[in-house]
């Protein structure tokens, strides 16, 4: 799954300005909010739901990146958006590493199949350290939707 | 010393290899000395690494090689064929208890 179905550049956050794992994941909710791909009614249950599963388990997979996520009756596709925090945030990752690189992802309930297709396709782009490293420099939302746009023209599928 | 042990597992849980199964595959494959990988018929992973084992994108059904190389290659392809087999056991039970939270 390309990340332009479902990334919205709108939602795309530069330049982070929370420290903390709460801060980032209500930075980047209330961006789909201002996106209006979520409804802010939703907002806090839409928080909340994703720090619960961040209880269970660190969504920070190493590598300086995380993809903190939910599932969620109120929206009827997958939708996601990506941040970068310059400074790099806390967020007790397996390999004890600050992160830089955000994908938080909201999904309905009933497709489990396209988070997989989400997940696979943010593992595949990031394996690439190149990807990675010109994320991580982006200075603004233009450079990460042209960046976002390479990586899915270069894609087979 | 080459010791390669190879056996294959189906994907039995409903979701799929997500993150949270990935990540319980990294933490247990990290366990061992020996080299784990994964194969699906057109990917390839290395089984303590949480990114790589999530582009597997492996559905329920999906027929999994796990390899291992090295001195405890044996247990370590044991261990990571329980838990798949299994479906992830605790896992259910802890999003459920998380739900209920």
């Amino acid at each position: 799954m390309k990340f332009s179905e479902f990334v919205k550049p709108e939602a795309i956050r530069a330049e982070l300005a929370a420290t903390d794992k709460d801060g980032v994941i209500r930075e980047l909710v209330g961006a789909l909010v201002e996106s209006g791909q979520i409804n802010a009614a939703e907002q806090d249950g839409i928080v909340k739901a994703i720090m619960k599963r961040e209880e269970l388990g660190s969504t920070g997979i190493g590598r300086g990146i995380a993809v903190p996520h939910t599932k969620h009756p109120s929206v009827e596709e997958l939708v996601g958006t990506v941040g970068i925090s310059v400074e790099g945030v806390d967020f007790q990752s397996l390999d004890g590493e600050k992160v830089q690189l955000f994908f938080l992802l909201i999904s309905p309930p009933d497709r489990p199949g396209d988070h997989l297709r989400a997940l696979e396709n943010i593992s595949r782009q990031l394996r690439d350290e190149t990807f990675c490293r010109f994320l991580k420099n982006s200075k603004n939302s233009g450079d990460i939707t042209e960046l976002l746009e390479e990586a899915d023209n270069n894609q087979v599928a | 010393m080459k010791n390669l042990i190879r056996k294959k597992v189906t994907v039995s849980n409903p979701q799929g290899i997500h993150l949270r199964p990935a990540y319980l595959i990294a933490e247990l494959a990290g366990k061992y000395q020996s080299d784990v990988n994964l194969e699906t018929a057109s990917e390839k992973a290395d089984g303590k690494s949480v990114l790589e084992i999530i582009g597997l994108a492996a559905s329920s059904g999906t027929e999994l090689d796990v390899l291992a190389d090295g001195p405890d290659a044996n247990d370590a392809v044991d261990a990571i064929i329980q838990l798949v087999s299994l479906g992830f056991p605790g896992e259910e039970a802890a999003k459920a208890e998380n739900n209920q939270a």
